[in-house]
């Protein structure tokens, strides 16, 4: 396999936090002169800290991520260059990737318990978008962009196209902005699509994964638009009590640490890899059992 | 004038992204409490708590509601006995389901609930004239 020089390229995202900082101070004078209760000083705090976390978190295992990321890009069935197609093509690939990642976060416990972090405030403003997890490594996050390596896909190209990813879906954390021109919503995932996704009323669980593009919602079933009637009330099935940032963090390990160990030997992987929420003996919520009561059984009764 | 060996060891570019992340993320924070966002917010009734515990709770329906005096909280109990509690967090509030392993204690008008949960203090509610009542509910309330 013929190898390839690749470009020396930056983390893209170290160049966008001054312009989230900036866009943070803007949404907050927004929010002082329509909607004061749209941020909370507290809750904004805690977010940023999940964000100082993350950071520090991904540099502690970006050494570990760099060597697979290499080892595994040794096996690729081609060689792709860094030419203009194939920058599109690694960043919609991503974004799919991204998509599948995304639903497994959610339907997963063992991945969830990571992915909650960014769930977990009951606000929805840019420094939600910044409320990201310390644990996404342990989770095992990152093997849904294993194959683009395995393809051909030069690590440092998926790496920057991921980042890119990452800042496309800074803006969309906002009610500032609500519905765009028809043609971009059929398309992008827009604010309206993602506060769907961070809804907990029994419609919106579930729905809306994507990133950048909504089409994969759309393709592949899990898309729910918007509705006026039906304010999105955002957060996590069962709300955190307070701001205690570790507990916000690792709550959800503690919790299947603490079902592990309780529940029967022959339930134990259902807890670990079940949906949040699964018992063995139906005694909690999941989002689909939330459905089928409240959404399933309201249409069935209209 | 080199680095001794042990500070070359560290990225100070590094440290530099941190501390500066940490300088924004305290300047945020102060801007937010000085622009006075959050608010303060307030059950108005029992409606409201009643949609309260029926949202948090997945379907909730209460047929008894006391709440708070200050309207900081709110105590619910539904045709099987089942007790819930809403409260405040930061301007949300937040509604669980009350287990008969509850720590209840009546001070007078007030009743203090402990959830035992790790980010939780007690719930203290002022429930008035109505405190002692629903005090004895919770040590009535049925096995999960």
């Amino acid at each position: 396999m013929p190898d390839i020089i690749a470009p020396t390229l930056p983390n893209p995202v170290d160049y966008a936090v001054p312009g989230f900082i900036l866009l943070i101070l803007l949404e907050m004078i927004w929010a002082r002169r329509t909607a004061p209760e749209k941020y909370e000083p507290n809750d904004t705090l805690s977010s940023l800290l999940f964000g100082f976390g993350s950071t520090v978190a991904g540099a502690l295992t970006a050494g570990l991520l760099g060597t697979l990321f290499a080892t595994l890009y040794q096996f690729r069935i081609t060689t792709i260059p860094f030419i203009w197609w194939a920058w599109i093509a690694c960043f919609v690939l991503d974004d799919l990737a991204y998509y599948w990642f995304h639903r497994a976060a959610h339907r997963i416990r063992w991945m969830w318990a990571s992915h909650v972090n960014h769930h977990s405030s009951q606000h929805y403003n840019l420094s939600t978008a910044l409320r990201q997890t310390w644990t996404g490594f342990i989770a095992l996050s990152f093997i849904f962009r294993l194959p683009l390596l395995l393809i051909g896909f030069h690590p440092a190209m998926v790496l920057f196209v991921g980042g890119i990813n990452l800042i496309y879906q800074f803006w969309i954390h906002t009610e500032a902005i609500g519905r765009l021109p028809r043609f971009i919503e059929a398309v992008m995932n827009t604010p309206s699509h993602h506060r769907v996704h961070h809804g907990v009323n029994p419609r919106y669980l579930d729905t809306n994964y994507a990133g950048v593009f909504i089409i994969w919602d759309r393709m592949f079933g899990t898309f729910t638009p918007e509705l006026d009637e039906e304010p999105v009330r955002y957060g996590i099935v069962k709300q955190l009590g307070g701001f205690n940032l570790l507990w916000s963090v690792f709550h959800e390990w503690v919790g299947i640490g603490q079902d592990l160990w309780r529940a029967p030997w022959g339930s134990k992987l259902g807890y670990l890899f079940g949906p949040p929420g699964w018992t063995h003996d139906d005694s909690r919520d999941t989002s689909d059992s939330i459905k089928a009561r409240l959404v399933d059984g309201h249409e069935a009764a209209d | 004038m080199p680095l001794p060996p042990e500070l070359a060891l560290i990225d100070w570019t590094l440290v530099g992204k941190m501390g500066g992340s940490l300088i924004g993320i305290g300047l945020l924070y102060i801007v937010a409490w000085k622009m006075g966002l959050g608010g303060d917010p307030r059950i108005a009734d029992e409606a409201e708590a009643r949609l309260l515990a029926y949202d948090g709770l997945y379907g909730f329906d209460a047929e008894d509601v006391a709440l708070d005096k200050a309207g900081m909280s709110a105590l619910l109990r539904d045709a099987a006995s089942r007790h819930a509690l809403t409260f405040r967090v930061g301007n949300r509030f937040v509604t669980r389901l009350v287990p008969n392993t509850v720590g209840a204690r009546l001070d007078q008008t007030l009743l203090t609930i402990n959830l035992h949960e790790p980010d939780l203090p007690p719930v203290i509610l002022n429930l008035g004239d109505q405190a002692q009542y629903w005090a004895s509910g919770l040590r009535h309330i049925p096995d999960a």
